[in-house]
């Protein structure tokens, strides 16, 4: 460090943010230019730092190493918007999510369990004896991008439990296994209505956005992602009983009105979760 | 900030602000590697990077019915990117307070640990060093002497005043000068 007649390296020091940004007074940085002449410590730091300043404005744009855009897609289907509306910044709650998960569930499946109760006691009626009614369906492929915890991902389904979900293992029709998300396998079994137009067309949507969740399950909250799950379970059950009410009674408008709003609720409860912010 | 390339999104953008993804992507297109390039850098990681990349694009998306024209497309969305980084900073702040306080109780920066490593600055160029830099003087040399931004901006944005900004600036630009010696 050298001692200058008009200043210190140290006092150099204290200037040089001010020189760079020519915050300094014409005095002040003519007396650090003369310093940093005569300095070879301080012509150095200046001559440095300019360099790095240049190295910086010079650096060209970095490109990503895929394509992000398939993920930005999935994450933007149009009404999206309209559910992501919190533009004063309000976030969906946890507890919002899981009521109102929790209230489509139940109406979804009160109105399908009296459509379904309804509709077998018509049949118990005119076969003059007691049959099982629709029987109570194990849960499956309602996870987001896992299992449930016991659950083998390749136990087969039980014929009629056709799945809506990709999550989990393919379901298992008739014996056969099924190919995943197959609304054709479906519609092609005698026993089984044809899949309703939603049904194709939400379908490739559920699937989507099921992608996106499997993607984001590790930035979610543990407990939202449990909470989610649980209520895609039971909308899934409300799913089937519809599905299996349908089947019995294919030319009901009001089954399928239910089968199909049942999984318009599903649809909005994925696109809802695929906005949730990360927990981080 | 810097001025970019000439780019006419304006049909573009009236037409994503309508719904229309095509044209969305179009502008997705045009910009990605720039906000990439923001994103990654002001946050160190590529892979993080691209996370927020397409954190920002989804953004925009929401907010393109907001957007009003005043200032070019790649401003705005620029801007945008700033705030998503900003706040996953502060979010990530958060969930790493430790961390973060051990940093501060050692008094040494990851970039300042690694460049007494013998050997290490002679094969550092600007980017790697960059990488190491305390977040908060990364993010500000990013903004300013890449991106362009104005210490006042950048104060605004960051929620300091514009002198803390060029203090953080100038203890990058002497960081990294160690870093690249």
């Amino acid at each position: 460090m050298m001692k200058d007649d008009r200043m210190t390296c140290a006092e150099c020091d204290e200037l040089l943010s001010g020189y760079f940004e020519d915050d300094l007074e014409p005095r002040a940085r003519a007396e650090v230019e003369a310093h940093a002449a005569g300095c070879a410590r301080c012509h150095g730091l200046v001559r440095d730092i300019d360099g790095i300043r240049s190295s910086a404005a010079a650096l060209s744009d970095l490109a990503p190493s895929r394509d992000l855009w398939q993920g930005i897609e999935a994450r933007i289907q149009p009404s999206v918007v309209s559910i992501a509306a919190p533009r004063g910044g309000a976030r969906i709650s946890r507890r919002w999510l899981a009521a109102a998960a929790a209230g489509l569930v139940i109406a979804t499946s009160g109105v399908t369990y009296l459509a379904t109760a309804s509709f077998l006691g018509a049949g118990r009626d005119r076969a003059g004896q007691s049959r099982p009614a629709v029987q109570t369906e194990r849960v499956a492929g309602a996870t987001i991008g896992a299992p449930s915890a016991g659950q083998d991902p390749a136990t087969p389904e039980r014929a009629g439990a056709a799945e809506v979900t990709t999550g989990a293992g393919a379901p298992v029709l008739g014996g056969e296994r099924a190919p995943r998300n197959s609304y054709v396998g479906l519609a092609s079994r005698v026993a089984a209505p044809p899949a309703t137009a939603s049904e194709l067309a939400l379908s490739g949507e559920i699937a989507r956005l099921q992608a996106v969740l499997r993607e984001r399950r590790t930035e979610l909250d543990a407990t939202t992602v449990k909470v989610v799950e649980d209520n895609l379970a039971l909308i899934d059950l409300a799913v089937r009983q519809a599905r299996a009410a349908l089947a019995r009674d294919p030319a009901s408008g009001f089954l399928s009105g239910q089968l199909d709003n049942a999984l318009q609720k599903k649809v909005n409860l994925l696109r809802t979760v695929a906005m949730l912010p990360s927990s981080t | 900030m810097q001025s970019s390339a000439p780019i006419d999104d304006a049909a573009d953008v009236a037409l994503a602000a309508s719904g229309d993804r095509r044209a969305f992507e179009r502008l997705y297109r045009a910009h990605v590697n720039r906000v990439f390039s923001l994103c990654t850098r002001m946050c160190g990681s590529k892979v993080r990077g691209e996370e927020l990349t397409q954190d920002v694009f989804v953004r925009a998306w929401e907010k393109l019915p907001q957007f009003r024209g005043d200032a070019q497309f790649s401003t705005w969305i620029h801007r945008v990117a700033v705030n998503i980084v900003l706040t996953d900073r502060k979010n990530e702040a958060r969930s790493r307070k430790r961390l973060v306080e051990d940093e501060a109780e050692s008094g040494e920066t990851p970039l300042q640990r690694a460049s007494v490593t013998p050997g290490y600055g002679d094969r550092m160029d600007i980017t790697a060093a960059m990488e190491m830099l305390p977040p908060g003087a990364r993010q500000i040399f990013v903004l300013h002497d890449i991106e362009g931004y104005k210490h006042e901006e950048i104060a605004e944005m960051c929620g300091i005043t514009a002198g803390g900004s060029k203090a953080q600036l100038h203890r990058a630009r002497l960081l990294l000068r160690e870093a690249l010696k």
